[in-house]
């Protein structure tokens, strides 16, 4: 097992490689940089010229790229043109928004999500199925950014239980924290709740059909141990599959969710810099969401063994 | 038109007067901490160093300038006492208030002021301003002398204006590079924590000692007092939560109400609607280098064919209002000369104008951007008008930085959608400084302009040079160098709670206090 992790800590390398070269190379040939941001429009070619200069933008392309990787294998992610800080402050300062929020909406997600399926999966072509399918699909249709607006007027102005926006961090007081995030966690977890029941209901039907499901049933095993232990076990890798993307769709969906609750996170902290071309925090950003998808994947492969028995890695 | 500027400013006016009268600040209630959501993250809080607005809605709060500009927009004093001018026009001699603390607790002398200049000079986003300095001296702690290489009629206009304005910090900040200065002032307010991407906090200057030679609110001058104990200027980007912040009393005040929203609130006891008329000016710049509209009877058929109430009307939701001025009314130099070019929406005359210009076809690309939705909206009012007289039009939309970079290649457009905001505000010379050379957004040269922009930055005589201006604006329409659309009101919203808030360019917290 530890072979196999190390095996597939090492043969993601090149794929972070590979991720911080594309982004580099993309993000320094589409046109504007970041020279031209502060300037703004109606600067001349001479004063972007020397901001530039003053940015280190000016040195070719490959000197800049080669700098960037040798101060990245000193654990140096360079210093944000825009923010004033060193990019690794940044992402620190910010992490915890997001992963509170994306942690806080994957706990939603798989604790409704998962139940949810395999109670319609169980209660097929009932009235029960046909809510779960329906809200299933609801919440896949609805734009995360129009339910979060609704749930702002709701919850915010009308009933007055919740703020409209910000954040709380978890030192300064839990339950504070958590009413700075349930909102945003809601509106970022639909759409995944929706596809979550919706694959674990499909998965379960199918296994329910299986003949070592007939066969436990048969054999006089009770029902709830037949779906707990014999049917659950076998959807759960799909489905957890499934979680495993999810979380990172989570991470992409926080750069709306976290605008429009005004989250300072990562989510905004890479849109703000894509727009102001902060090259330096774009690219540590997508280093370290890489690097967290990649670890992602890692466990999901490690709880596959877990879960199912037939699989076995470092044989 | 669902509310129109005239429904919002009759349902608004009496509230406004009520509740921002400034008053005798010493009346006011003392102490609260007073939240400001605002739509634009603070990219630095080095003024010399950006052209942002979100910028300077915080650190105007905290940095003082030499000269600055009072409510109606004249020069006047702030952290000069008063300054002299010499018989020749070229040497200025500020003599400075005395006892101004910076908020590291230093006293604040000559030799502070000629290192921010120097500073401004090297670093300075509009260091142009200062290429006639022929010399900055300190001769002692309390005097500051600038001698100008030749005489300048608009020095003082130049630098106190606030797009880039020259803020005045501890000596110490000399050497730093843009972006990289120390937030340390003079103001009222001094930064206590700035999270880029998230809020700016900035709290109550206890050393602040308010400008006796001033009484109550007046533009960036003005007897500034800290009444509340802390400003919290929170980024909420998106504009329905920043209504429903002030909804709920999360927000005391908000930028950039939209005009659906503001109808909804028109009503609300709780809060007052502050709009600001005349806030920014929609505009295109025209290229004169690329064809078609490198020939003026192409550029005066697009020119004739515009209809700019249809324009403003979709591009601002119904907040506008239609003038030809490159200035806003009041300002000193306002005219609406070249009125005869503006809003003149005959299709039929444009169509002539095309056919006499021999236009065959010929490709005409608009650039705007998805980063400001006016914008986007202008150009796909005007890309459909334009279809109608016949004309190809094609339209490209990227980001705002996108945008940026295309707008300097000739090669790739011929109307750039665009807005200025702060320019127009401070005077002529800094606005339209865009259309002459070296700036030269329309890439040809016009020597015609040139000469008028010369005679109107040096001519001694006020009145001379507002003539000056008039013909600088019909020029500008004569040879359509620029399409101005209109001027879009942007809404303020205020919770009753706040008193002595008046709008402005740029909010100002100083004499603003919480009521109970």
């Amino acid at each position: 097992m530890l072979r196999f992790a190390a095996a597939r800590l090492l043969a993601s390398l090149p794929v972070l490689v590979l991720v911080s070269l594309v982004s580099f190379s993309v993000m320094h040939l589409i046109p504007g940089d970041p020279a031209s941001v502060i300037a703004g429009p109606a600067a001349t070619n001479q004063e972007i010229e020397q901001i530039r200069r003053s940015l280190g933008l000016d040195r070719p392309f490959l000197e800049q790229m080669a700098a960037w990787y040798w101060n990245v294998l000193q654990g140096d992610l360079g210093r944000s043109i825009l923010l004033g800080t060193s990019v690794w402050q940044a992402l620190v300062d910010r992490l915890p928004v997001t992963g509170s929020l994306a942690v806080l909406a994957l706990v939603m997600t798989v604790a409704i999500g998962v139940p949810a399926g395999v109670l319609a999966a169980l209660r097929a072509n009932s009235a029960v199925d046909a809510a779960v399918t329906g809200f299933a699909l609801l919440g896949v249709s609805v734009p995360s950014f129009w339910l979060a607006l609704m749930l702002i007027v709701l919850f915010s102005v009308i009933l007055e239980w919740l703020p409209t926006g910000g954040y709380v961090p978890l030192s300064a007081s839990p339950v504070d924290w958590f009413r700075s995030l349930l909102m945003p966690s809601v509106s970022l977890a639909l759409l995944q709740i929706g596809l979550l029941a919706r694959i674990t209901r499909a998965t379960m039907l199918e296994v329910l059909r299986q003949d070592y499901v007939r066969t436990a049933r048969a054999k006089g095993l009770p029902r709830a141990m037949v779906i707990g232990k014999h049917a659950l076990k076998n959807v759960m890798v799909p489905v957890i599959t499934v979680i495993g993307i999810s979380f990172g769709l989570l991470l992409s969906g926080s750069i709306v969710i976290e605008t429009v609750y005004s989250l300072p996170g990562i989510g905004r902290l890479v849109a703000t810099s894509i727009f102001g071309r902060d090259y330096p925090v774009i690219q540590g950003t997508l280093l370290l969401t890489a690097t967290m998808l990649v670890l992602l994947n890692l466990v999901v492969d490690l709880l596959y063994a877990a879960i199912d028995p037939r699989v076995r890695y470092g044989r | 038109m669902a509310l129109t500027r005239r429904d919002l400013l009759a349902g608004t006016a009496g509230v406004v007067a009520l509740g921002t009268t400034a008053g005798p600040a010493a009346a006011q209630r003392r102490g609260g901490d007073l939240v400001f959501g605002q739509e634009a993250s603070v990219p630095t809080l080095d003024m010399h160093f950006s052209t942002s607005i979100a910028s300077r809605n915080t650190a105007l709060n905290m940095y003082e300038m030499l000269v600055t500009r009072n409510e109606q927009n004249a020069v006047v004093p702030d952290l000069a006492e008063t300054w002299e001018v010499s018989a020749d026009q070229r040497t200025y001699t500020f003599s400075l208030r005395r006892g101004v603390k910076f908020h590291n607790g230093k006293e604040m002398t000559s030799a502070d002021v000629l290192a921010s200049w120097q500073r401004y000079q090297r670093v300075g986003l509009q260091r142009r301003i200062l290429d006639a300095v022929e010399r900055l001296e300190a001769p002692d702690a309390n005097t500051f002398v600038v001698r100008l290489k030749e005489q300048q009629a608009t020095f003082l206009d130049n630098i106190s204006a606030f797009t880039t304005p020259i803020t005045i910090h501890p000596a110490e900040e000399r050497d730093k590079e843009g972006g990289k200065l120390e937030p340390i002032g003079t103001g009222p307010f001094r930064l206590e924590e700035f999270v880029a991407d998230s809020h700016v906090l900035i709290r109550r200057f206890d050393g602040y000692v308010p400008n006796p030679n001033h009484r109550g609110t007046d533009g960036f001058a003005g007897h500034k007092q800290a009444l509340v104990d802390s400003v919290r200027l929170r980024l909420v980007r998106e504009p329905g939560a920043r209504v429903a912040g002030l909804e709920t009393g999360e927000l005391h005040i908000v930028e950039d109400v939209p005009t659906q929203a503001a109808k909804r609130l028109k009503d609300h006891a709780e809060i007052q609607l502050l709009p600001l008329r005349h806030w920014w000016l929609h505009a295109a710049w025209v290229n004169h280098a690329r064809g078609p509209t490198d020939r003026l009877l192409v550029r005066r058929a697009i020119q004739t064919a515009l209809d700019m109430e249809a324009i403003m009307e979709i591009a601002t939701d119904g907040s506008y209002d239609l003038q030809p001025g490159l200035q806003y009314p009041g300002n000193p130099y306002y005219t609406d000369a070249g009125k005869q070019y503006y809003n003149v929406n005959d299709p039929a005359r444009a169509k002539a104008l095309l056919k006499e210009a021999g236009y065959n076809g010929e490709e005409l690309v608009i650039i705007t951007n998805s980063s400001y939705a006016s914008m986007y909206n202008a150009a796909v009012v005007v890309t459909e008008q334009l279809r109608g007289i016949g004309m190809k039009v094609r339209m490209d939309v990227f980001d705002w930085a996108t945008a940026i970079a295309r707008r300097r290649d000739r090669t790739t457009w011929n109307l750039w959608f665009t807005g200025q905001g702060t320019g127009p505000s401070v005077g002529p010379f800094t606005a339209l400084i865009d259309v002459v050379s070296p700036q030269l957004n329309q890439f040809v040269p016009d020597p015609e302009l040139d000469r008028i922009y010369a005679e109107l930055v040096s001519d001694p005589d006020e009145a001379a040079r507002k003539r000056h201006f008039a013909r600088f604006q019909e020029r500008v329409y004569e040879q359509v160098h620029f399409l101005k659309f209109g001027d879009l009101t942007k809404i303020q919203a205020a919770r009753r709670i706040v008193q002595g808030f008046r709008p402005y360019r740029i909010p100002r917290f100083w004499n603003v206090s919480l009521g109970a």
